[in-house]
């Protein structure tokens, strides 16, 4: 299974600036729920474009921690909204959950690694 | 050197911001393209641009064109960033930019960025 996190690349980045990490991960705690909430509501109501929204913003935030499996499962969700196919939209939301549960999980152990 | 940042994603403009500043430039941030553009307009305008695409309303590609049809403003450099990497990669993208970054890009590929684009201000 992919790492949750490239760290190397995270690492590579925070190298001279560990307390950025607490700052972009506290924007990070904050706009998660926000876009899932957009995510959800959008599924309930089959809004394709506020989907495509949601997802991308989500995987924006991601992707900004090098969390690349986290960021494709968005993807996977911002082209179903893009093409306003629904059908699949479950599990890919599933997915995306589990992914953001691993990330999760790495940032807590990167966190303690930056600033013990 | 005053740099202006644009991203309607909160966490990703934070992340520059505070990168670029720890670089020692001064940084200016809009989180939507009419902002951007209301900040150009004012005297002591940004040297440089660094903005998302995919923004809701005005968005990187329309602030770029912007930018390039005002007098005053069309020889400030653009650095467009964006998750869409096959944006970059394909032949038949805008060429208004002077350069793009795919996001999450690596620190030395921006600062390089950053730093060709500034001199050449």
């Amino acid at each position: 299974m992919e790492p949750a996190i490239d760290r190397d690349r995270l690492f590579d980045l925070l190298e001279d600036q560990p307390t950025l990490f607490d700052a972009v991960y506290q924007e990070l705690a904050a706009e998660v729920p926000r876009q899932l909430t957009h995510i959800r509501a959008a599924l309930a109501g089959r809004h394709d474009g506020a989907l495509a929204t949601a997802a991308h913003r989500l995987r924006g935030a991601v992707a900004s921690f090098y969390a690349i499996p986290c960021a494709t499962a968005a993807e996977t969700l911002e082209e179903m909204g893009r093409s306003n196919d629904f059908a699949g939209t479950p599990e890919a939301l599933a997915r995306l959950e589990e992914e953001l549960d691993r990330l999760w999980t790495e940032l807590r152990l990167v966190r303690q690694e930056l600033l013990p | 050197m005053k740099i202006l940042l644009v991203d309607d994603e909160p966490v990703h403009l934070r992340l520059m911001e505070a990168t670029i500043r720890h670089w020692g430039y001064e940084v200016t941030t809009a989180t939507d393209g009419q902002a951007a553009w209301e900040i150009l307009q004012r005297d002591g305008a940004p040297s440089l641009v660094v903005t998302d695409w995919a923004m809701p309303g005005l968005d990187g590609f329309e602030l770029t064109r912007r930018i390039r049809d005002d007098d005053a403003l069309a020889s400030t450099p653009v650095l467009i960033v964006t998750v869409r990497a096959a944006t970059v990669t394909s032949d038949s993208r805008p060429d208004q930019a002077n350069e793009y970054l795919v996001k999450p890009w690596n620190p030395r590929e921006l600062r390089s960025a950053i730093t060709r684009l500034t001199e050449a201000a």
